[in-house]
């Protein structure tokens, strides 16, 4: 009868123990692809899918998953990793909800304006939004402990990707619902800023040795289309323009192979591949392509696929000659790609 | 099964009896000077203002689906709703109002939030395709809403209040004499739509506070002279004014960019009703400005069209012949046109009607439209009328259109002046047997239809802009079961209506990009299944009326990995007439959404919950001067 009791006794106690705790694996989203996708525009919510590298299979819509159904917001623009936290940029909801690394729900910071990229630097997050008109841009600045805003600085037309380069954060102007053609340069020691003028609707700086690379988009004019401008790929020395690859269109997405060899960029929403030290930018044949990243893991570049922007889209992992290497289907309208430290 | 049997037998007798080639004329086509109402007889019209019991202050975009007609995709209380009827989109649903359709010429549809339901004293609904007759648009559906001229000298005044925060006040004014009679009503909506829903998109869960100010001033006026016996004049006009904050979804920050409607629409009708030749002569304008702002877009839509209209109708021997001629001219400006635009339309319908055996109506309806003087469309459709004793048969095979919208056609960037128009394939059958036991009225009935559209027009993204093309063909069938009756014993009266409705819509074929995720897929927003049910009872004066309303998932996402839940909600409502000398009391309390359900027409666009109205309406009649 004791032995019946003593079991009971370990029975009861190993139940409540499940039920407390619930521990999830650790690291259980830390060897993938974490996907985000904007969710359809206006009406929808955003998602994030997640790819397995070791099954090769893909998970969508985890937040909901590990929140009982909790939506992001609408539209889910970017992602930014800090220490154990995951920052989710929520454009259209002006948040950041923040999560741990199993994407569970810890808090959110509310009262931005159509908010698009986050970076961090000495306790502090530095937010890039467009302004609630989408043309009164401006940079704002988080306490990262009390993850309160602490103040905002008044920036040109839609600040959008920043880079931080020791203590100064370039901010690019990319135009938001207009245009601009401008850098700031945010002084983070004082907070100054100052800016230099590029061509039009600067989106994304990357750094090579000591030079700066800038793709600037082009402005497509809604309201006349032949005044339209095609994007630019600059290559700068501190602020001056010392070579220029004039795009055959509109340009999107940066990104640079890890062998700092190739850049690599979509023009007119079709691949690129700019070999830097011989000046030649290479299409690829593959068009339609909504946002373009790069795994540094696996050395491929991803590619996506909104197909109608109203269904599950696809991302197409390429080689560096653009070969399609494989294809899942992730969420609506695939953006942005990430790999959790 | 035997009732399918005795269908089928039916049939096969009726097939066999029409060959035979015996003939016996039915009364069933009467003439009218507006020649849509002999034109309509081979379809299914359904009389909705006499379903609505007690609605007393809904407007269309509650009552249709509440009575079986239609999925509304609604975005909300103050907000756009829009209707899809069998499968089709809201732009293959045309609006008729007194003669004119209204669909708007900039988005092709019409909003159904701004159609009080008391502002017409006739609605009418024909499912399927009647193309070949109201032109561009009518492929699901056809709504009739229609004012009729005064019956008496009254004035009526009604209000209402309602737990979201709403108020409306009525004036009717009704004045008749022997050639002249006028009818005059006025509304005034004066909503908030104010309501609070648990955020289930939020990990906290907590309540979120909706409020959509809707603020609609709505004055119809109708006049009817009498020339002589046989011929009339007639004026419709209606002026709406809204000015609406329009609701944020669940997943956006809260924040009201406002909708202004102002529209004004006009339509003058001469009619002659001989036996030798009926006629009518209609003229019509609509003048429509919709003025969309946000903080960062201002957009403003303008269309201005002209109608003209000649009907005939004449009976020769056994044939029934209906001529119409009609033309519409429109101009339209947008903020995003690069300039204005303007667009001439003229078609001649041709109906033709013959009595056949056995209690057979053949209807043939062509249509000819001219496009500025590029694109010619023809159409055309076939019906049958068959009454076998107490079971009707209805039946038509049809081909339809839907011209291009001027935002498809000229919108800066990416509209396409190159686009088709929609062309569409369509049949219907409709099955009614009707019985009366003593005091209970039956009717039970079976509705099949098929739409196939090719050339669906879809705004597809593009580099660098979205642009609209003949993107789809889209293939939809079903079908919609019902069963009414009605038992009227002494001073009660007990009325039922059931229905159910299954439609299938999807997409078969897609003219470019890499849409193969989205083919044999559900249309999102069609729902595959609903049904409906109401009970109303009346005892003497008072009325008690109960509807639910059961709507199946819907797709949100076009490959079907996305739906919203099924959801089921029941509306009661309750009125008594009083009468005193010359006065009419009719006080009402209604209860919308009883069970309070959680639910959504349009994705994270959470519908209001439940919610009590009530309001009373006043009338002081005078003795018609006729009587």
């Amino acid at each position: 009868m004791k032995k019946l009791q003593y079991l009971l006794f370990i029975c009861v106690i190993t139940i409540l123990a499940c039920k407390k705790d619930n521990p999830i694996p650790a690291g259980k989203y830390d060897n993938g692809l974490v996907i985000l996708n904007e969710g359809t525009f206006g009406t929808g919510s955003g998602t994030v899918s997640f790819w397995d590298r070791d099954t090769m299979t893909t998970v969508t819509d985890i937040y909901a998953n590990e929140n009982n159904g909790a939506k992001l917001g609408n539209v889910l623009q970017s992602m930014t990793q800090v220490g154990d936290e995951l920052f989710f940029v929520v454009n259209n909801s002006n948040k950041i909800v923040i999560t741990d690394k199993s994407f569970k729900y810890k808090s959110q910071i509310d009262g931005f304006e159509l908010p698009r990229y986050m970076i961090t630097n000495n306790g502090k997050a530095y937010v890039s939004q467009w302004g609630n008109d989408g043309i009164s841009g401006s940079l704002a600045i988080v306490d990262l402990n009390s993850k309160t805003i602490l103040k905002t600085i008044p920036l040109g037309k839609g600040p959008e990707n920043m880079f931080l380069d020791g203590n100064t954060l370039f901010v690019s102007m990319a135009g938001g619902y207009d245009k601009d053609n401008r850098i700031f340069k945010v002084n983070l020691n004082d907070e100054s800023v100052t800016s230099f003028v590029l061509a039009d609707n600067p989106s994304t700086m990357i750094k090579i040795d000591n030079s700066y690379w800038v793709l600037c988009k082009g402005y497509f004019n809604f309201a006349n289309p032949p005044a339209s401008t095609n994007g630019k790929l600059l290559k700068l020395d501190g602020e001056n323009i010392v070579k220029t690859v004039d795009l055959s269109s509109q340009a999107e997405s940066l990104i640079l192979s890890n062998d700092k060899l190739f850049l690599y960029l979509l023009v007119g929403n079709q691949p690129n591949k700019y070999k830097i030290s011989s000046n030649v930018l290479t299409p690829s044949i593959i068009s339609n392509i909504y946002k373009m990243g790069y795994d540094a893991i696996s050395n491929k570049i991803l590619l996506g696929d909104a197909l109608d922007y109203n269904s599950n889209g696809k991302v197409y992992f390429m080689d560096d000659e653009f070969k399609l290497t494989d294809t899942i289907s992730v969420g609506i309208v695939p953006t942005a790609f990430y790999q959790i430290q | 099964m035997r009732t399918i049997l005795y269908i089928l037998f039916s049939v096969f007798i009726w097939i066999k009896a029409s060959a035979s080639g015996d003939t016996l004329n039915l009364p069933l086509v009467n003439i009218f000077a507006s020649p849509w109402q002999s034109y309509t007889k081979d379809r299914q019209i359904i009389r909705i203002d006499t379903l609505i019991h007690l609605n007393n202050t809904s407007s269309l975009k509650e009552v249709l689906p509440l009575i079986g007609l239609g999925y509304v995709k609604d975005y909300g209380p103050g907000n756009s709703a829009t209707l899809t009827y069998q499968g089709t989109a809201p732009q293959h649903n045309q609006i008729v109002w007194n003669g004119i359709p209204i669909n708007s010429s900039l988005l092709g549809l019409s909003d159904l939030s701004l159609m009080n339901i008391q502002s017409f004293q006739q609605i009418h609904f024909i499912p399927g395709t009647s193309s070949a007759y109201w032109g561009s648009g009518a492929i699901g559906s056809t709504l009739l809403i229609d004012n009729l001229s005064s019956k008496g000298n009254s004035i009526s005044f009604g209000t209402s209040y309602n737990s979201l925060h709403n108020q409306s006040y009525n004036l009717t004014a009704n004045y008749r004499e022997k050639r002249f009679s006028s009818l005059l009503s006025g509304s005034l909506f004066n909503y908030l739509n104010r309501y609070s829903v648990i955020d289930f998109t939020s990990p906290k869960q907590e309540k979120r506070l909706f409020k959509n100010p809707m603020k609609l001033n709505d004055i119809q006026w109708t006049s009817e002279y009498k020339l002589n016996e046989s011929s009339q004049l007639k004026l419709h006009v209606w002026n709406i004014n809204s000015d609406r904050g329009i609701s944020p979804s669940l997943t956006e920050v809260d924040h009201h960019p406002r909708q202004r409607d102002d529209v004004l629409r006009v339509v003058t009708e001469w009619e002659r009703s001989k036996p030798e030749l009926n006629l009518s002569l209609l003229g019509g304008f609509v003048n429509e400005r919709i003025i969309y702002s946000d903080d960062a877009i201002l957009d403003t839509g303008l269309v201005k069209s002209l109608f003209f209209q000649t009907n005939a109708v004449k009976i020769i021997h056994k044939y029934t012949f209906t001529i119409s001629l009609q033309s519409k001219y429109e101009r339209a400006m947008n903020s995003s046109f690069s300039t204005e635009h303007n667009r001439s339309v003229n078609s001649l319908a041709l109906n033709i009607t013959r009595n056949l055996a056995l209690n057979t109506v053949i209807f043939v309806n062509t249509r000819t439209e001219l496009i500025n003087t590029n694109h010619l469309i023809q159409v055309a459709s076939l019906s049958l009328l068959t009454e076998l004793k107490k079971l009707y048969f209805k039946s038509y095979f049809s081909t339809s259109y839907n011209i291009p919208t001027f935002n498809d056609l000229y919108w800066v960037p990416g509209g396409n002046e190159l686009l088709k128009p929609e062309r569409g394939i369509n049949a219907g059958l409709d099955i009614e047997y009707k019985k009366t036991l003593r005091k209970l009225k039956n009717s039970i009935g079976l509705n099949l239809f098929y739409h196939d559209i090719k050339d669906w027009i879809q705004w597809v993204p593009g580099s660098p802009y979205w642009r609209p093309v003949n993107y789809k063909r889209v293939i939809s069938f079903g079908g919609n079961v019902f069963w009414n009756f009605n038992i009227n014993i002494k001073r009660n009266q007990l009325k039922f209506f059931n229905s159910l409705q299954l439609t299938s819509s999807t997409n078969q074929e897609i003219s470019e990009g890499s849409g193969s995720n989205i083919l044999h897929k559900q249309l999102a927003y069609v729902p595959e299944y609903s049904f409906q049910n109401s009970i109303m009872y009346g005892f003497k004066e008072l009325k008690i009326a109960y509807y639910q309303h059961w709507v199946g998932k819907r797709f949100t996402a076009s490959d079907e990995s996305d739906y919203l839940k099924p959801y089921f909600i029941a509306n009661l409502q309750v009125e008594y007439l009083l009468e005193k000398n010359k006065l009419n009391y009719k006080p009402y309390i209604a209860v919308k959404n009883i069970f309070d359900a959680s639910y959504e027409s349009v994705a994270y666009r959470p519908r209001e919950p439940r919610n009590i109205s009530f309001g009373i309406s006043i009338q002081i009649k005078s003795k018609n001067k006729e009587e």
